[in-house]
């Protein structure tokens, strides 16, 4: 009796709060839902998410098994010290032999500064491509991150540090790995594009904070011309860097990305960004 | 009684595929489901979303429903498991490919209410995200949606006991919350 009467006084000081009060949502659920609701009846709609599910569980179990397999087999090559396909393709043709073939074969037709100057603009153009890309799927969350990005820069930054090193070294001991097996290399291929997204994400959420910067409003989740300006320049420094050496160039890019991997980290992927007093102002 | 027949007729006819029939049980509970949602995730947006993913639960599962059962009770549970399910997936919500941002701030909600009373009311919202989800899915049943002991019982599945303990537990800690936050200043019987 004791309990039902202090259920009864919380309820009123919940009441008396105006907390009890329910709340409307700003859509039509119903005419929203319906929009979403199968063609099929429930008993088929079950069938079909039941192969669904299993369908999932049968690719995630693949792609465990894709990863684990050469990994382990690498692992096992090189504590038997059985020389990688890699180090045995690395001896037959050393990376000089191979520079000073294409240059042989190429200077023959171009002049050598022609094609820096082409491989310096298909660079800059891919990175710009990914940029654009990336911000066009991706336009709130990108400019949630960018946003967080101009509100944390520091932290972004450490942040981003630390976690491009983290990918660095797993990538690193995987494609270690990987490659010590010849099942392990379009694996260890498909490994270095997949470290790559981050990287990518990073600049793109770097070209959304400054364009945000250069723009000085926010949010702004369309393409204007200081979200390109932002894109072109960040792409820049990467593309100018091929010019010394690849590594050079993808050094740049890594840097340039940090501060954009801590944003997109701070803010869960740009779910919740992390806003200025004066940002969420202007969202209003 | 009439009513109850006619839900479950509406339910048949949902079955075998009745859009129309599904739609009229969607209006008549939009309002339980959504409530539910906002209180367990404390972001309308979010709520929405929540919402409709748990009347596409409810269509699919429909055909295994036991019509021997309160349909507000299966419906609310379906939606409480959900939302602790999406709670337990917010740390990893990140990974979808989905371009959502949960944090959007909410425009003012009006001239009508109060600046005080609407900072009691963001008060015990604050409170009851605290609580952890188990606790907060028993006291947004029983206060929220105005559900019996018995029927919260039905809704999660566990003994009248328990619900009991935790409720007492989430009002202990609903209470402390709203002192520390001055919105009462009473000493709260628990």
């Amino acid at each position: 009796m004791a309990s039902i009467d202090h259920d009864d006084t919380f309820r009123d000081v919940l009441a008396r709060s105006g907390a009890l009060e329910h709340h409307e949502p700003t859509v039509d659920l119903v005419a929203s839902t319906m929009r979403r609701l199968p063609k099929a009846p429930p008993r088929v709609v079950a069938r079909r998410a039941a192969a669904r599910q299993i369908l999932r569980r049968a690719i995630t179990l693949l792609a465990v098994v894709l990863l684990l397999t050469p990994t382990t087999i690498g692992a096992f090559n090189v504590m038997r010290g059985i020389e990688s396909p890699m180090g045995t393709i690395a001896s037959a043709t050393s990376q000089v032999n191979v520079r000073a073939a294409l240059l042989a074969a190429t200077s023959q037709r171009f002049d050598v500064s022609v094609i820096r100057g082409l491989v310096v603009a298909l660079s800059w153009l891919v990175q710009m491509a990914a940029v654009v890309l990336t911000i066009g799927f991706w336009p709130r969350r990108s400019a949630a991150a960018g946003m967080t990005l101009l509100t944390a820069p520091l932290q972004a930054l450490g942040i981003g540090f630390l976690a491009t090193a983290a990918l660095g070294v797993v990538a690193a001991l995987l494609l270690f790995l990987l490659t010590a097996t010849v099942i392990g290399l379009p694996v260890a291929a498909l490994v270095v594009l997949l470290a790559h997204i981050p990287i990518a994400l990073g600049i793109a959420v770097g070209a959304r904070a400054l364009g945000l910067r250069l723009s000085g409003h926010y949010p702004t989740h369309d393409f204007d011309r200081n979200l390109i300006a932002a894109a072109a320049a960040l792409a820049l420094p990467a593309a100018l860097a091929m010019l010394f050496s690849a590594s050079a160039a993808f050094l740049t890019l890594y840097l340039l990305a940090m501060p954009g991997i801590g944003a997109l980290i701070l803010s869960q992927g740009g779910m919740r960004p992390l806003l200025a007093a004066h940002t969420s102002h202007n969202r209003r | 009684m009439a009513e109850h027949a006619d839900e479950d007729t509406l339910i048949k006819r949902s079955i075998d595929g009745d859009h129309a029939a599904f739609a009229q049980l969607m209006e008549r509970y939009a309002g339980a489901v959504f409530n539910l949602a906002y209180r367990m995730l404390g972001n309308a947006h979010e709520a929405e979303d929540a919402s409709q993913e748990i009347f596409l639960r409810v269509y699919t599962n429909l055909a295994r429903f036991d019509q021997e059962r309160r349909f507000s009770t299966w419906l609310l549970s379906i939606g409480s498991n959900y939302c602790i399910d999406r709670l337990r997936r917010r740390r990893f919500a990140w990974l979808t490919l989905d371009d959502t941002v949960l944090t959007i701030p909410n425009p003012g909600k009006g001239p009508e209410h109060s600046a005080i009373e609407r900072e009691e009311r963001d008060a015990v919202q604050k409170a009851l995200l605290r609580l952890p989800p188990a606790y907060r899915e028993i006291a947004v049943l029983r206060y929220w949606n105005d559900l019996s002991y018995e029927e919260i019982c039905d809704v999660t599945g566990l003994p009248e006991s328990t619900i009991k303990t935790r409720l007492h537990r989430a009002r202990r800690m609903l209470a402390d919350a709203l002192r520390a936050e001055s919105v009462v200043q009473e000493e709260l019987p628990l």
